[in-house]
Order: C-alpha cells, then structure tokens, then sequence
C-alpha cells in the first residue's frame, strides 16, 4: 500500500516540476518582451519610423496577451481542481 | 462541555495561528515590490490582504492534506491540535522577533506532529505523508523556485538587455503589481488553508464533524478573514529582511522572483502540497540575485534563512510536545488549554505592542 502512496505523490511532485518551470518563465520572457516592445515602439516613434514603431507595439500587445492568458489559465486550472 | 470549551479555544488559538501567519508571511508577497518601489508599502500591504482572502476561497486541497495525510485523525484530540498549535504560534513570534522568514507552515505541520507524538507515540504520525508530502516538497520547492527565477531573469536581461535601463525598470515596476498580486493569491490559496484543515481536524476530533464531510463554510470565511487580517496589519520585520537584506534587487528580478514563487505554489496547491510560502519565495530571490551576479546574494543572511528553514519543523514539534505535556499536568479537562492560552494571549499582546513600533519606523523610511 505504501509504495503504491508513493508513486502517486511522486508524479505530483514531478508535475509540480516541470509546470512551475514552464510557467515561471513563460510569464517572465513574456512581459520581457512586453517591454521591449513598448520601449522599441517608443523609441521609433521619436525617431518616424512608423512601421517599426507599429511592429513593437504589436508584439507587446501580443506579448502581453500571451502574458494574461498564462496568469489566467494558471489560477482557472487551480479553481477547476479546488 | 469541557471539550466544547477546549474546542473553542482551538478554533480561536487556529484563527490566532491564522493572523501570525499572514503578518509573518506579508513579506512573501510584498517585499519585493516594495523594495523595488514598484508599489508603497501601504498599497502592497492593502493588495496582498484582500487578494489573501480572495486565495483562501479558490482551492480546498491543502486543507485535505494537513487534515488527513499527516496524522492519524482517529486518534487526534482537540488537546493535542491546541498543543500544536501553539508550537507554531511561538516559533513564529520567535522567528519574527529575530527578523527570520522562516516557515509558518512548517511550524504548523511540526507543532501539530510533535504534540501527536507526544500524546500517541509513533502510531499516531503518518511517516511516509510526512517525507512524501512535507519533507519532499520542501526540499524541492525553493530549489525549483530558485532554478526558475534564475533561468527567467537570464532570459528577461537577454531580452531587454540593450533597452535604456530606466525604462526596463519602469516596465518591470508596472508587471510587479500584477506578479505581487498573483503572489499574494497564491500565498492565500496555500496558507488559509491550513488553518481550514487544523479546524477541521479538531472539530472532527471533537465529534462535530465526520472525516469525510466537506470544510464547513463558516471555517473558510474565518480562516480567509483572520489570514487577510494579519496580512494588512503587516511583517515590517521581515520586509526588511526579504525585501534588501538577501540582495538589492531590480524590478525585472523583483518580477522574475515572484512570477517563479507564485508558478511554483500554485502548482503545489493544484497537487495539494502544503508548501512554505516563505521557503519558495526566499528561493526565488536568492535564484533571481544570483543569476545576475552571485555575490550579489548576502549568503551570510541567506545561511541563517536555511538554519531557521532547518530548525523550524523539530523546534516547533518540541514546543508542541512540551505544550500539550504542560496542558496535560492540569488534567483532562479545559484547565490546562485556558491556562496555556492566557499565558499565549499574553505573548501576543507584548509582541504586537512592539511590533507597531517598529512598523511605523518602516513606514516612515518609506
């Protein structure tokens, strides 16, 4: 009975494992780029390059909603278990 | 009567546990935003209370754990819950007094062990759920928060890197709120509840409640209340000690740190593992500090973090072998637990006397 106990608890440990990893940096490297986007944006505006300026600013709003999507999804997963 | 008396003054000792906890624990969530100026004390403390009771309503499976998968409930008395209890309450005004972060839940978990052991011997402690879902995960929580805020803030740098840095710190400053905040509701998630699981031990201890009934309503709301509660009034102590003491941190490490805390709970809440909240944010500092720059990290401060990280679950459960052997000198009946509370009450009232002081301090330093 009591290895069985272990086996369960360790396949949570190692889901615990890799989920934490992916997540912590998939929420980091993706306001990363948030604000990169918003400071490229910025600085092509000051310089008049539109296209650049319209192209960093898609990318932090896509970034940002990669971002939102993880924070949601993250405490939606934890509701749907609790 | 007399265990309806010792009943009500575990579920006040619980909800007392409950507040220590989150002005102890209130550095986890905002030291980090408030030592990067990402948000003023006040402001952080007002967010990470409310979004600590908000937590405390999302997940039941911690409490399940702390109730059921470390001691054996049949043979678990509200005396020996009370006697835990207390182990825990007292460590954690030790440590808050010397400024350490160590962990409340582990206080809790070696409190409530000690006393057990100490009333029912060895047959009363579930060792492979201690190892499995207490030792195990504590030992590999604040490595993995560590790794995965190191591994994060590498990347952030690379891929900001050759950005004005006033600018990088004004954007990470902003993504502090939300990461802080994720923090904070993670730390509900974790934390209330097992103050949730100690209550229902005991009313199930008592007869109240069966061991498969679901957590009553009225113990969410007044663990989710007593946790939000202690957040606000605050841990200034430890603020200091996590929020500069360990490294002087920049807004995109405050970031990485507490994304990788919060991802790292919240999976653990998902699995039902009763982490140390303290011991996973502790480690995302240290991983987020030492990325960028090993020396950054004060590893003197970081060593007396990892001595009381060590200490906590044996001295906790020394306390609380000692507590209920104390509780049990004055008989069977409530004598011992009002006589062991009073002189708790007591406690408090001078730590909170000294506490207030040393908050306006803090505050004032900004």
């Amino acid at each position: 009975m009591a290895p069985r106990f272990a086996q369960v608890e360790l396949s949570h440990l190692v889901e615990v494992v890799w989920v934490s990893i992916a997540a912590g940096i998939f929420v980091t490297v993706a306001f990363s780029f948030v604000v990169l986007g918003v400071a490229r944006s910025a600085e092509a505006r000051r310089t008049g390059s539109g296209g650049m300026a319209l192209a960093f600013g898609a990318l932090a709003v896509l970034a940002l909603i990669g971002f939102a999507a993880a924070v949601v999804f993250g405490v939606n997963t934890m509701l749907t278990k609790g | 009567m007399d265990n309806d008396v010792v009943l009500w003054i575990v579920v006040a000792t619980a909800l007392a546990f409950d507040f220590t906890n989150g002005f102890h624990d209130t550095a986890n969530a905002v030291a980090t935003s408030i030592s990067t100026r990402a948000m003023s004390p006040r402001v952080a403390v007002g967010i990470a209370a409310t979004l600590n009771f908000v937590g405390a309503f999302l997940s039941l499976e911690v409490a399940a754990t702390i109730a059921s998968g470390i001691i054996d409930a049949d043979l678990v008395t509200p005396a020996i819950v009370f006697a835990g209890l207390v182990g825990a309450i007292a460590w954690n005004l030790a440590t808050w007094y010397f400024g350490l972060p160590s962990s409340s839940s582990h206080a809790l978990i070696g409190g409530v062990v000690g006393a057990a052991f100490a009333a029912e011997g060895a047959k009363a402690v579930y060792g492979d759920g201690l190892i499995e879902k207490v030792a195990i995960p504590a030992l590999v929580a604040p490595v993995l928060a560590m790794f995965t805020a190191g591994l994060a803030i590498l990347l952030a740098y690379r891929i900001v890197g050759r950005q004005h840095p006033g600018t990088v710190a004004r954007g990470f400053r902003h993504g502090q709120i939300v990461s802080g905040s994720l923090f904070s509701l993670s730390h509900g998630t974790n934390d209330a509840q097992k103050t949730m699981g100690i209550i229902f031990l005991a009313l199930v201890a008592n007869g109240n409640l069966a061991a498969g009934d679901s957590v009553p309503t009225w113990v969410v709301v007044s663990a989710a209340t007593a946790i939000a509660l202690g957040t606000y009034v605050g841990g200034w102590r430890i603020i200091r000690t996590m929020g500069s003491r360990i490294i002087k941190m920049d807004p995109a490490q405050g970031f990485a740190a507490q994304g990788a805390g919060a991802a790292v709970i919240l999976a653990a809440s998902h699995a039902g593992f009763p982490l140390s909240t303290t011991h996973v944010i502790s480690g995302g500092i240290m991983g987020a500090g030492a990325a960028k720059r090993v020396s950054a990290v004060r590893w003197g401060v970081a060593g007396n973090i990892v001595v009381a990280w060590v200490l906590t679950l044996p001295a906790a459960a020394v306390v609380g072998a000692v507590t209920y052997g104390v509780t049990r000198l004055f008989g069977d009946g409530a004598t011992g637990p009002v006589v062991v509370a009073l002189a708790l009450v007591l406690a408090l009232l001078v730590a909170f006397s000294r506490r207030l002081v040393a908050g306006r301090t803090l505050t004032a330093e900004g």
